[in-house]
């Protein structure tokens, strides 16, 4: 009897672990392993201030964090059913293609060479940005050609070292890097003058200087030598679950177009003489949120519990906090910026 | 009946063996077919195709000649030499370094004695990537370059490194390492074809001194008669940094200084143990027949020391080996860094890049092994 447990112990462990692992490749629905984990697992960057940071209250904040937590409330009614998930420049489309999380909320640029590649799909922008370049301020530099033969501090897996090379190599100008991976580690070599410059996306050194001791030292070049649409990816091959995120943005900036604020957003939906734009939004007309495979009330309960685009600018890069971000490009259409959301209908 | 029943024990272990060596073959299969499937269902491409395209990133510490414009082949290949050179640089380093704390711990003099035990203490309980980033904070902290320390005009040490003379064309010191390597070589048959007319070992002249003149005497001859002309490029201050001469970058310096002063603390633990496994007698014996204490240490308990020594000091040599991949910590670019990082980021090709780093550092270890195994070998059977 003992003997014959043994063996079948032997046999039973490969053959479950087989089970485990070719379970995968017959891939359930993301939204169904959702609903039934009761989460949604959200790829963070988590060290990058406004984007994905966690406070001094313990809670996690910024805008990434917030389009998490929107799909959270559309897809299970409660923004705070969010796991978080820190993940590296280097790893993070592999978590996702292999499962491992449900959006890649991280800041990552939309590219062709990543949607073509990597087994990963682009919802929709959610952050207009580019690359832009901080200098040491005693170095009086004026331009970016004034950089020529400097070296330059950089993080790894980005598109930055492609864009640095794209720019001073055609230009025939020279230069080193040095490439840290760690955000804390790359800004201090940077600041105890490793390099003349650092590069990255230029909200998140703007971000990163806002929050230095000393930002009178460094400053900011007016170039951006690159464009860089950042925005949540979900994995290849699910329509349903790419459609809720990407319509769950889109409907975090009607909400703004519209003036439907977390504040008035229960005064409006109770109210009938609401523009029909509203009502559809809101789920009282037309039956959109059910074809998305939730409910009518999906953009409600996101709007009401994390706030429509421009309140969650605000809240995580507006003037009121320490970043000051201008919204620039990121402005609605309606005030000449970028974003534009396709009609909710 | 006995036989038959050890038969039957041994046939059964048999079989057991073999159905779990089946079984782990088919979860291996399995796991690679199902990943392969993945990857297809995902439309991720594969295969080792795209390392012969452009690169496109600049690594700012190379032995060979690499700019963006290089393939990602070359990427790889700047990668592993600065592997290479890190771990080597350490590895003697650690050595040298770890040898004399070792023999200090076993001092008679009461205050060396506890100075390397305080040091090797102190060393070893403090984790390698501490070691790494106080280096590393120690390296930025030296001054800008506008106001480098310099030793004669000619180096220069400041925070984006320190910078030598070199020659002008990088090639001829490919060359004369080969040439200094050649006449070691020509040095040892030397002393072999000598050796084999002795008698006796004993008799035989020390073999280093052979060995240094080969190297020295052969680069020599071939440079007068070649007729080459050496230009030294003396680093000058222009712009941003220096040009001219070579520059090892600060996270360089740092992973060495730390992976060496880190190892040699295990190196120094080692060659104590080792030392103090000699039996008391040789000590005694040695008394009696009135060999000093420096002369004992040397000749009688440092060779009987090294064999017991060997097994230990190869591990911690492939752990400097692995260890220098730490140096992605700081930014430096060795294979884990530009393979392993930029490369693998800017291709997305994971797994293909994570089997070469993972191939490449089970093959350096490989070796490592083999030649320790062969120099085990090699004075296990001169017998001490």
């Amino acid at each position: 009897m003992h003997k014959l447990n043994r063996v079948k112990l032997l046999l039973g462990a490969p053959l479950v672990a087989l089970l485990v692992v070719s379970g995968q490749a017959a891939q359930a629905g993301v939204l169904e392993k959702v609903k039934a984990h009761g989460s949604v697992r959200c790829g963070v960057a988590g060290d990058k201030p406004g984007f994905s940071l966690i406070d001094d209250k313990g809670r996690w904040t910024g805008m990434d964090v917030d389009l998490c937590r929107a799909v959270a409330a559309a897809v299970l009614g409660d923004a705070d059913k969010v796991e978080y998930l820190t993940t590296t420049a280097k790893n993070r489309f592999t978590a996702l293609a292999s499962g491992e999380i449900d959006i890649l909320s991280r800041a990552a640029s939309w590219t062709a060479e990543r949607v073509a590649n990597l087994g990963v799909d682009f919802t929709t922008v959610w952050f207009y940005d580019g690359q832009g370049f901080m200098t040491h301020t005693a170095d009086g530099i004026k331009k970016l050609t004034d950089l020529d033969g400097a070296t330059f501090c950089l993080s790894p897996g980005t598109t930055s070292e492609q864009n640095l090379e794209d720019y001073f190599g055609r230009r025939g100008l020279t230069y080193k890097t040095v490439v840290i991976e760690k955000s804390p580690e790359l800004y201090a070599a940077f600041q105890r003058g490793r390099c003349n410059a650092i590069s990255n996306d230029s909200s998140g050194l703007a971000a990163r200087l806002a929050l230095m001791n000393n930002p009178q030292d460094y400053a900011l070049l007016p170039e951006v030598i690159s464009k860089e649409p950042l925005g949540a990816f979900v994995a290849q091959g699910d329509t349903t679950w790419r459609n809720i995120v990407t319509w769950t943005a889109y409907a975090l900036m009607t909400g703004e177009e519209l003036g439907v604020t977390s504040d008035n957003v229960d005064e409006l939906r109770g109210n009938k003489t609401a523009s029909t734009d509203i009502a559809r939004l809101l789920g009282t007309e037309g039956t959109i949120g059910k074809s998305f495979g939730l409910d009518s009330d999906w953009a409600y309960r996101a709007i009401k519990q994390v706030g429509n685009y421009a309140q969650i600018y605000d809240r995580n890069l507006g003037q009121q906090t320490a970043l000051n971000i201008p919204r620039g490009l990121n402005r609605s259409w309606k005030d000449h910026g970028l974003m534009y959301a396709p009609p909710i209908r | 009946m006995s036989t038959h029943r050890s038969h039957n024990l041994r046939l059964s272990s048999v079989l057991q063996q073999g159905l779990v060596l089946a079984l782990v073959a088919a979860v291996f299969y399995l796991l690679s077919s199902n990943a392969a499937l993945n990857l297809k269902n995902l439309n991720i491409a594969s295969g080792f195709g795209f390392l012969s395209q452009r690169a496109g990133y600049d690594i700012s510490f190379s032995l060979i000649d690499y700019t963006p414009d290089a393939t990602y082949a070359r990427a790889y290949l700047v990668g592993l030499l600065n592997t290479l050179l890190v771990s080597v640089l350490s590895i003697v380093l650690a050595t040298l370094l770890g040898g004399a704390l070792g023999i200090a711990r076993v001092s008679d003099n009461w205050l060396i004695k506890r100075l390397s035990g305080t040091c090797i203490e102190f060393l070893r309980n403090v984790p390698l990537v501490v070691h790494l980033v106080w280096w590393y904070g120690l390296v930025l902290a030296l001054p800008g370059v506008k106001h480098s320390a310099s030793l004669f005009g000619v180096v220069f040490l400041n925070n984006n490194g320190l910078n030598l003379p070199w020659l002008a064309q990088g090639s001829q010191v490919g060359w004369g390492v080969a040439l200094m390597v050649l006449g070691m070589l020509l040095g040892y048959g030397f002393c072999r074809f000598k050796e084999a007319r002795t008698p006796w070992r004993g008799f035989a002249s020390k073999r280093w001194p052979v060995l240094l003149l080969g190297a020295v005497v052969l680069p020599l001859l071939v440079y007068a008669v070649s007729g080459t002309q050496l230009q030294w490029e003396v680093p000058v201050q222009r712009g941003f940094g220096f040009k001219g001469g070579i520059t090892l970058v600060p996270e360089m310096l740092a992973l060495c200084l730390a992976l060496s002063f880190y190892s040699a603390s295990y190196i120094a633990e080692i060659f104590r143990g080792a030392i103090e496994s000699v039996h008391r007698g040789q000590y005694e014996a040695a008394r009696a027949l009135g060999f000093k204490s420096g002369a004992t240490m040397r000749q009688l308990i440092v060779p009987q020391a090294i064999y017991p020594m060997i097994p230990q000091i190869t591990n911690t040599y492939l752990n400097i080996v692995k260890n220098s991949s730490l140096g992605v910590v700081i930014g430096f670019m060795e294979l884990v860094s530009s393979t392993g990082g930029t490369t693998l980021n800017q291709t997305g090709q994971a797994i293909e890049c994570i089997a070469l780093v993972m191939g490449t550092y089970c093959a350096i270890s490989l070796v490592i092994s083999l030649g320790m195994n062969i120099y085990n070998h090699r004075i296990g059977q001169r017998g001490h």
